[in-house]
């Protein structure tokens, strides 16, 4: 039995850093304010890069479904930003933002729930070192920014019912690199003649063998790999 | 993967009368309208734009808001966790249902 499904999963609270240092972080439910923030300064140098699999996107537009009416739909949307914390001067700097859809059937058992990340970013490291209100040297830059939003997905899903069931969909752009990487993180991918669950989506975009999930089990391993920083 | 930003324009469209190609007008009505619509319909337009992901492109113009300050820290409480006795009995509850 693990004893921390039991009394609630604490979210990451550190980062190692390119200096050997390790940096403060915080999850905090996404706000406004983190989402204005990002648009206005990250994305813009996210756009500069055309190959990244997050280039062209809007906060603007995903975020309401989670800041004004998440707790209220079927599927329970809701956003986290992953932010380092600064002490000195009051700052919360957001490093990575994810946006899940927290109501699912999983997609290794239809019947149970799954968290589903629709949205899922980090910051570029010319973001992080660019912000006018604080200084960031480049050796306290954070590390692993993507395995620690992809465990904010987990530990929403360990904390909420989903037993830590996580499922994505690789996107196309991201091609074989983006693929390899999740499943380095433990996930394992649904086979191309593996239906969807009932749904239109069945239909509409079946499975083409990008769709990636944790399973209970798969879950808990990642889960406590990461147990060091939380 | 996501939904581009093309079909969040054409949701838009559909359920709010909203020049597709007016990305300001579309952004303020996912801000400010659809956050009003009864909770069914708002599930309606997410399963519209989950339906569509993965089609569509994001060659709308790009839409930065004007340069934004840094959020504080009590901008950003930490997330909550669920309460002991809240997470012990969801586990006792799946594991009756396991058995």
């Amino acid at each position: 039995m693990d004893l921390r499904s039991w009394i609630g999963v604490q979210f990451v609270r550190r980062a190692p850093s390119k200096g050997g240092e390790e940096i403060e972080l915080r999850v905090s439910r996404m706000t406004p304010s983190h989402v204005l923030w990002w648009q206005s300064h990250v994305q813009p140098i996210i756009d500069r890069d055309p190959n990244r699999v997050d280039e062209g996107w809007n906060w603007m537009l995903y975020a309401p479904f989670t800041l004004l009416v998440g707790s209220v739909l079927a599927r329970r949307p809701v956003g986290y930003t992953v932010g380092i914390v600064v002490h000195d001067t009051g700052h919360f700097v957001p490093c990575a933002l994810t946006l899940l859809l927290g109501r699912n059937p999983a997609l290794d058992d239809y019947s149970r729930r799954s968290a589903i990340s629709w949205y899922m970013t980090t910051a570029p490291e010319a973001a992080l070192l660019d912000i006018k209100e604080y200084r960031l040297s480049e050796d306290r830059v954070p590390k692993l920014l993507g395995s620690i939003a992809l465990d904010v997905a987990v530990t929403h899903s360990l904390n909420h019912w989903g037993r830590g069931r996580v499922g994505l969909h690789a996107d196309l752009k991201g091609g074989d690199p983006l693929l390899h990487w999740y499943q380095r993180q433990g996930m394992a991918v649904l086979p191309e003649d593996r239906r969807l669950p009932p749904g239109p989506r069945r239909l509409v975009r079946p499975s083409d063998g990008r769709y990636c999930y944790f399973t209970v089990k798969q879950a808990r391993v990642a889960s406590h790999r990461l147990d060091y920083l939380r | 993967m996501p939904t581009s930003t093309e079909v969040f324009a054409d949701v838009a469209a559909r359920f709010g009368d909203v020049d597709p190609h007016d990305l300001d007008a579309v952004r303020q009505w996912y801000e400010t309208k659809m956050p009003t619509l009864p909770p069914e319909q708002i599930d309606e337009i997410l399963d519209e734009l989950l339906q569509k992901e993965g089609t569509g492109a994001d060659s709308l113009p790009r839409c930065y808001p004007p340069s934004a300050p840094l959020p504080t820290l009590d901008e950003a409480p930490p997330a909550p966790l669920p309460l002991f006795f809240v997470a012990f009995l969801r586990n006792l509850l799946a594991l009756l249902h396991k058995g």
